[in-house]
């Protein structure tokens, strides 16, 4: 039961956090790219790369509170239906160069991100490791 | 009011993909990762439909940009991709790259347009 309660809270706040960020007007427009959605989804990605290599106990947290963060949190915190509809809508309106790029750099930097966050995770898995020894 | 309802729609995305991925995996056996594959389009196909039929309002943020995106995940879908590449599983990760895309992108133009 505590389980589902930390998911749905964890749920509750990254899909709020999400809306609040899409809401922000981006200083530039980047081939009229949808910049927000792509920096939730990569610093989301980043972070879940983080929270899945790093063991629950050395974060001194409980298995269902990573849960309620990876699951809960990351899980609700990024999105593909919201790419889904941009690039739907970006197909329609003839902007195929910039789907095209959007596609590229959410991939790219979507794997680049979750390797960066599994590798920093591993790195303090190791740092702790040696100061236990 | 806003954020209340795109919040509880958060919350019971998060719980129905957590549910529904728990019932996938216990039918299907298999190193690609399908349950997070049949989520993430059958939630853009949804988008879509929602997109259409409720192009603004309270409905939209509880359904379209709570409930739905928090039911569809990017993170997960990128882990389990990054966790195919390295386990050497170069084509299965390019397939479920690209097959999620091109299924969701499909499937919402489906909702949308069809529906």
């Amino acid at each position: 039961m505590r389980k589902y309660i930390l998911i749905a809270i964890g749920g509750f706040v990254g899909a709020v956090l999400r809306f609040l960020i899409r809401l922000i007007e981006p200083p530039m427009s980047v081939e009229g790219l949808p910049i927000n959605t792509l920096i939730i989804n990569i610093a989301g990605s980043l972070l879940l790369g983080f929270f899945i290599t790093v063991s629950a106990d050395a974060l001194r947290l409980k298995e269902e509170e990573r849960l309620g963060i990876t699951t809960g949190f990351l899980g609700a915190f990024t999105t593909f239906s919201t790419i889904s509809k941009e690039i739907m809508l970006k197909i329609s309106d003839g902007s195929i160069g910039s789907v095209m790029l959007y596609l590229f750099l959410t991939v790219v930097l979507g794997l680049t991100a979750v390797f960066i966050g599994a590798e920093l995770g591993q790195r303090l898995m190791l740092t702790l490791e040696e100061t236990e020894d | 009011m806003a954020l209340f309802l795109v919040g509880i729609g958060g919350m019971l995305g998060s719980l129905t993909r957590y549910s529904a991925g728990r019932l996938i995996n216990r039918h299907i056996k298999s190193a690609f990762p399908y349950a997070t594959f049949i989520i993430n389009i059958v939630g853009a196909f949804m988008l879509g439909i929602v997109s259409a039929r409720l192009s603004s309002g309270e409905l939209y943020l509880l359904a379209g940009e709570g409930f739905l995106g928090a039911f569809t995940t990017f993170s997960t879908f990128m882990y389990e991709g990054f966790d195919l590449i390295k386990n050497n599983k170069y084509l299965n990760a390019a397939l479920y790259v690209t097959a999620t895309f091109v299924l969701g992108v499909i499937g919402f133009g489906a909702g949308y347009y069809c529906f």
